[in-house]
């Protein structure tokens, strides 16, 4: 494995104990920001089989602006919280194992994919709707979320305000892009103002996850188990997290009448969370959202100009770096319409 | 038939992707090997239309620039405050290539960037205009179509090379 100086049979006994055994070991095949490796292992022969993740940046670095380091604190800090997420077991930065640093968590039982989600056939209606409700009411946990008490603050920059969450959340990206920009970019400098109009005070200050929904959670038996891929989180409009949202509120009408979509999804959501979020909020953050692809395909393409770089990040860097640039045009109101049937293929996965 | 050296880099390239698609892939049994063969089919393919429309699309935007500059400098000759930058796009315009030197294409993407930074200064003093100051209103316009022939323009590197070709991981 490519995370280790030594064979990775060695460092599960190193961990376990010397009867511990190896059993099998893959790469998650869709990580385009970080590095997942699946690991499997008994502690001896005979025993039941455990399951652990192992995280790290990509040897040329990461993809998206946040730390490794801030992944890990969000998953052991969030143990604490009602949100369902893998225990983190261990951060490992120890030169004689790890080439460089990663950390562990337990892996939990279930799957992101599920089955006949994107089928549009009726017979699949109440599915889709419980599965959308049911990521509702875990986004509603992670929304009320004390991320004073915490600490949440420590790590992620908090807005004064609910007045300021809109250009809190603007500032934040246009500074991490100037951490690492290496080209100039007229689209970004003449969209950001477009994009700053209309600014919407947020319902309140939550944290909020980032990227979620399919693809993110992961399911068993119809309940989300597990919240994944913390590494866009941040603190503000929790509006933020619906833009984000893969998805998992799917726009269903029969015979006319409208059974769900993004208004039924905020009906509900307000039920269960007791937060009142305007979707002018959602479409606010939904155009911003074009500013943080601009970071990560710019950031991908940054790692691959250094070196070292992943396969995934050329991807990110060329098709999904350009993708970026004509969304931001778009919510800028430049340039044509693109078509959805691009997003779609961007999504597939190889067989 | 036009006389041509052969074979190009693009087609050097084409090979290595079909060779790869017929002879490696149908091989490959983890899903991580496929996935990551999948990647870089399309980047095997990216690199071969870059090679073929990168020059001329660099060479044409910085005609499009030089082109357009000039009534920058006109509307920047009433602004007080843009002196550097003026000068700047001044030196762009005058400019000529290094008759000594191969014009390659990092040459021309160093010339690119510099050019598209002054539209990026450009930009951000034309947002600080006032709304009757009819020029500024016309440049902006002028440098709002530039930004969105430029897309076109990638795009029509970028997008053929992805689009319609499967699944990307």
């Amino acid at each position: 494995m490519e995370l280790l100086k030594r064979p990775l049979a060695e460092y599960i006994r190193h961990l376990y104990g010397e009867e511990a055994v190896l059993e099998h070991d893959v790469r998650y095949p869709r990580g385009s920001s970080r590095l997942t490796w699946f690991v499997d292992y008994r502690e001896r022969p005979g025993a039941d089989l455990s399951s652990i993740v192992l995280r790290a940046d990509f040897e040329g670095g990461s993809t998206i602006h946040s730390s490794l380091e801030q992944e890990y604190f969000m998953y052991e800090r969030l143990g604490q919280s009602a949100v369902p997420v893998a225990p983190v077991l261990r951060w490992e930065a120890d030169e004689q194992w790890a080439e460089r640093p990663f950390y562990i968590r337990r892996q939990i039982k279930g799957d992101w994919e599920i089955p006949h989600f994107k089928d549009p056939d009726p017979q699949y209606d109440a599915m889709r709707i419980a599965v959308s409700k049911e990521h509702m009411r875990k986004l509603a946990l992670v929304h009320q979320v004390d991320w004073k008490a915490l600490g949440f603050d420590t790590r992620l920059s908090a807005p004064a305000s609910r007045e300021a969450c809109a250009g809190h959340f603007i500032d934040r990206l246009m500074a991490q892009l100037a951490d690492f920009q290496r080209e100039p970019m007229p689209v970004v400098v003449e969209c950001l103002s477009a994009l700053k109009k209309g600014a919407p005070v947020a319902p309140c200050i939550s944290l909020c996850k980032g990227t979620n929904g399919l693809g993110e959670e992961i399911f068993l038996d119809g309940e989300i188990v597990a919240m994944s891929d913390w590494e866009e989180a941040s603190i503000g409009d929790p509006a933020a997290d619906f833009a984000s949202l893969q998805d998992l509120i799917p726009e269903i009408e029969r015979n006319g009448a409208k059974l769900w979509g993004l208004e039924q999804a905020l009906t509900y959501y307000r039920e269960v969370s007791g937060i009142d979020l305007p979707i002018e909020n959602v479409h606010f953050y939904q155009r911003l959202r074009t500013l943080g692809a601009i970071l990560y395909g710019h950031k991908a393409a940054v790692v691959l100009h250094n070196g070292k770089a992943d396969i995934r990040q050329a991807w990110t860097g060329t098709e999904v770096f350009h993708l970026a640039k004509r969304m931001l045009a778009g919510a800028g109101g430049l340039g044509k319409p693109i078509d959805p049937a691009w997003f779609a293929q961007m999504n597939e996965t190889v067989a | 038939m036009t006389p041509i050296l052969t074979p190009t880099a693009t087609e050097v390239l084409r090979c290595v992707r079909e060779t790869m698609e017929s002879g490696i892939i149908p091989s490959l049994s983890g899903r991580t090997e496929r996935s990551n063969a999948a990647t870089i089919q399309h980047m095997l393919r990216f690199v071969e239309h870059r090679i073929d429309k990168e020059g001329q699309l660099l060479f044409d935007e910085i005609a499009y620039l030089r082109d357009l500059f000039p009534a920058a400098l006109d509307w920047l000759g009433s602004q007080s405050d843009a002196a550097g930058l003026k000068a700047a796009i001044g030196r762009a315009i005058d400019a000529t290539p290094d008759p000594t030197l191969y014009p390659s294409l990092a040459r021309l993407s160093e010339t690119v960037a510099a050019l598209r930074q002054h539209v990026c200064d450009l930009l951000l003093l034309l947002q600080a205009a006032p709304e009757n100051d009819g020029q500024a209103v016309d440049l902006h316009q002028r440098l709002r179509d530039y930004i969105v022939w430029q897309l076109e323009q990638e795009g029509g590197m970028v997008e053929p090379a992805f689009i319609g070709h499967g699944p990307r991981r």
